[in-house]
């Protein structure tokens, strides 16, 4: 995503205010790394006061992955140019959302294929049971939880398997403005995950769309949408 | 920043009962075969780690489970994240930074919790659980 100097610099001293209020040193990360790219909702500049400042640092720093609000990212330069990285959600995400605060555009390789997209799909396809088995024992809070992080996953999946890179996640979050519109998202997502088991297909989608209906309030509240952007 | 409060006996076991569970959870890269009497260990040679959905449905699941049994409160809005909970009863204490680092071990990389942070997850939860029974000591709570 091509950005202008001022906007580099904008973003850079907010990065900095991050980095001093959480005592983490800009400085070294900055003179040790081969290119530092923020990403995510601060570079899209949907940021709310208590998001992650997202982080990816190319080089051979070994830090901590978190510290407060800063969630980084270490990944050597050997190792950004292996199919892991290469063919990976995060890259793809950052060459389209991400800004190098020290470069024109981000110094990573991407290829784009259906490692990422299928990657998202076994991830779904494991989540899916775990939270079958354990939903009763759930609380409401965390079952609403849960809900929106398979509507956030399988939106990411649909983004990927058709090429796409998947934006910050209150981008996400937009695009489900009616309860109808999150229905539909979901039910999609057991009429395309589970053809092989159609009972259990049913049976899951039934239970999801039910609690989806039941936990509409809980669900509003579990967005990432900036009002004021 | 919360202040400490009273905490009963059964809250402290909860807590140590929802570490034991992610520790139960957490992969090993050794087994234990016994054999005629004897315990042998064997090491698993292709450790992949273990998904970080696994450890927070099971942790979501005991803190809704104590809070069904009122040993832990309900929140009003949302529900506690493992060091907000940790957070809501001992307020700011060296213990809750352990638990946030314990939940960055957890968080994985890239969906999966991998060798090296299972590794600092299980040290952390053996200091944490350190920190809990001392606790319990202090406040004249064992049995």
């Amino acid at each position: 995503m091509p950005v202008s100097r001022t906007e580099v610099l904008s973003l850079r001293e907010r990065v900095q205010r991050i980095a001093r209020n959480e005592r983490f040193s800009l400085k070294d990360l900055l003179s040790g790394s081969a290119d530092l790219i923020v990403f995510g909702s601060r570079a899209a500049g949907l940021e709310r006061v208590d998001s992650d400042l997202d982080i990816l640092a190319i080089g051979p720093l070994k830090l901590p992955k978190r510290k407060g609000l800063i969630d980084l990212i270490c990944v050597s330069e050997p190792d950004a140019h292996t199919l892991a990285w290469e063919h990976s959600e995060i890259f793809r995400h950052v060459e389209a959302y991400g800004i190098s605060l020290m470069h024109e555009r981000p110094l990573i390789n991407v290829v784009i294929d259906k490692h990422a997209a299928n990657r998202k799909r076994h991830r779904i396809e494991s989540l899916i049971p775990k939270l079958m088995n354990s939903w009763d024992a759930l609380n409401d809070g965390y079952k609403a939880k849960y809900l929106t992080k398979v509507r956030r996953e399988f939106q990411r999946y649909k983004l990927l398997d058709s090429g796409l890179p998947v934006p910050p996640t209150a981008v996400l979050d937009s695009q489900i403005e009616s309860q109808r519109a999150f229905d539909s998202t979901l039910e999609a997502i057991f009429q395309e995950l589970c053809r092989d088991d159609l009972a259990k297909n049913e049976n899951a989608r039934r239970l999801f769309l039910n609690e989806a209906f039941r936990l509409r309030g809980l669900l509003a509240g579990n967005t990432a949408i900036v009002a004021s952007k | 920043m919360a202040r400490k409060r009273r905490v009963k006996k059964d809250q402290f076991d909860a807590l140590l009962d929802i570490l034991g569970r992610i520790e139960n959870e957490l992969p090993t890269r050794f087994i234990t075969i016994s054999e005629d009497g004897e315990e042998e260990a064997y090491e698993i040679e292709d450790f992949e780690g273990i998904e970080v959905s696994t450890i927070e449905v099971a942790i979501d699941e005991a803190i809704s489970e104590y809070q069904n049994a009122k040993v832990f409160p309900r929140k009003k809005k949302g529900e506690f994240g493992l060091s907000e909970l940790f957070e809501f009863f001992l307020g700011e204490h060296e213990m809750v930074d352990l638990v946030v680092e314990l939940e960055t071990a957890l968080s994985g990389y890239r969906d999966l919790i991998r060798e090296d942070d299972v590794e600092s997850a299980s040290e952390l939860i053996s200091e944490i659980c350190s920190g809990l029974e001392k606790e319990i000591r202090d406040a004249g709570l064992k049995n």
